[in-house]
């Protein structure tokens, strides 16, 4: 690549969020004991049945996907990469092995190199298990759901275990039409698909100007991907878990994410909604995480609240800490000021 | 002594592996943000501390 030449050194920079969002999913949580008792939302809508096994009142069972999202730079990354919104990025597929439910999840990491190029060509990693109290620990929201009705539940389970076993590797240029190389939610499409359900509706990439410098610097030719979020659509949920955050905070959150996304038209840079720094990395710029926070501290009190009028709060916050957003005001300004 | 450690910090971080070259393209869109009114994150400043950034530096 030519413009490697002119480039500049950087310890950690956005491009880096690909290799980041697996390690940030990774965590660097304590481990403590799980239950409502010391989890601010702890949800449980599932009825247990005669497969079900009660992990922690949780009616789990080989089959059910988890998905989650940790609300940080690199998952908001991740998720403006994509042209829709979806609430989680990442998915993985529970089994109950030996007594005990685990999490099958592809996981991408980042390989030491003192090679040039982007990172997508620096990341190794693969398929991995943890323990679904591990995964519940280290993650920032967690949704479990049943898979459509009719999914054969042994097949998906036997399909990530078989996938272990084969040592599948991540693909970090989210190539979907190359299934010996997984991303998460590919994976976890292909082990329901293994199960007689096929939730692959994906999402073409955003077609926002910075979004293509930075695929095309990271060689990722794919039109589309297999969004987190679709492949729950169809899926029922049997759970909700948030260590720190309430459910109206959780819900709060997932409108801050869509407001973000939706003023993240075109001409947009990736630069207005996340910064960089020498030594600290990828963060938000000031003003997306001031409204973050501000929406955050006002949800605390919102429990009481329909989701509608969750989202009218967020969005008056987004107004009161970002400006005002209307699409069409702004192209015909921008149409005016060009003529 | 600060600067010292300083020094020490940054060639320990400029020796880590992993260590890439971000392009300029790639930097231009991901490290510099845009003024008020063209960036959807931004809020237009106040009017008077617009017209006060308007005004050209007295020497």
């Amino acid at each position: 690549m030519p413009s490697l030449l002119n480039g500049r050194r950087l310890r950690l920079h956005l491009p880096a969020a690909v290799l980041l969002a697996a390690s940030a999913l990774l965590g660097g949580c304590a481990t403590t004991t799980l239950g409502p008792g010391t989890f601010t939302t702890w949800q449980i809508e599932g009825q247990p049945d005669e497969s079900t096994l009660l992990f922690r009142g949780i009616p789990v069972r080989t089959g059910q996907i988890v998905a989650s999202e940790q609300g940080s730079p690199q998952s908001i990354f991740l998720s403006l990469l994509v042209a829709d919104n979806y609430r989680f990025v990442h998915t993985g597929i529970i089994a109950i092995e030996d007594g005990i439910p685990v999490v099958y999840e592809a996981n991408g990491q980042i390989q030491a190199s003192f090679g040039g190029g982007p990172p997508t060509r620096h990341i190794g990693g693969g398929l991995r298990r943890v323990t679904l109290e591990s995964f519940l620990n280290k993650q920032r929201f967690i949704a479990i759901y049943d898979p459509p009705p009719g999914a054969d539940r042994e097949r998906i389970g036997r399909f990530a275990h078989d996938s272990l076993a084969a040592g599948l590797p991540f693909d970090s240029y989210f190539n979907r039409e190359d299934p010996t190389k997984v991303y998460c939610s590919e994976f976890t499409a292909l082990a329901l698909a293994a199960g007689g359900v096929s939730p692959r509706q994906v999402s073409p990439v955003n077609p926002n100007a910075s979004v293509a410098v930075i695929l095309d610097w990271l060689e990722i030719t794919t039109p589309d991907i297999i969004p987190a979020g679709a492949i729950i659509a169809d899926a029922t949920r049997v759970g909700l878990f948030s260590r720190l955050h309430t459910p109206a905070q959780i819900e709060a959150y997932f409108d801050v994410k869509a407001e973000l996304h939706r003023r993240f038209t075109p001409e947009q840079k990736l630069g207005n909604v996340l910064r960089f720094s020498m030594l600290r990395g990828l963060k938000f710029q000031p003003e997306v995480q001031g409204f973050m926070q501000a929406v955050n501290t006002a949800a605390a009190s919102w429990d009481k609240l329909p989701p509608v009028e969750v989202d009218q709060r967020v969005r008056a916050l987004a107004v009161e800490q970002l400006g005002p957003f209307e699409p069409a005001r702004l192209a015909n300004a921008t149409d005016a000021g060009q003529r | 002594m600060r600067r010292s450690l300083i020094t020490i910090a940054a060639l320990l971080l400029a020796s880590l592996p992993g260590c890439i070259h971000l392009p300029a393209s790639v930097a231009a869109v991901v490290e510099q943000s845009d003024p008020p009114r063209t960036n959807n994150f931004l809020r237009d400043p106040p009017p008077a501390q617009a017209a006060a950034n308007a005004k050209p530096v007295e020497r």
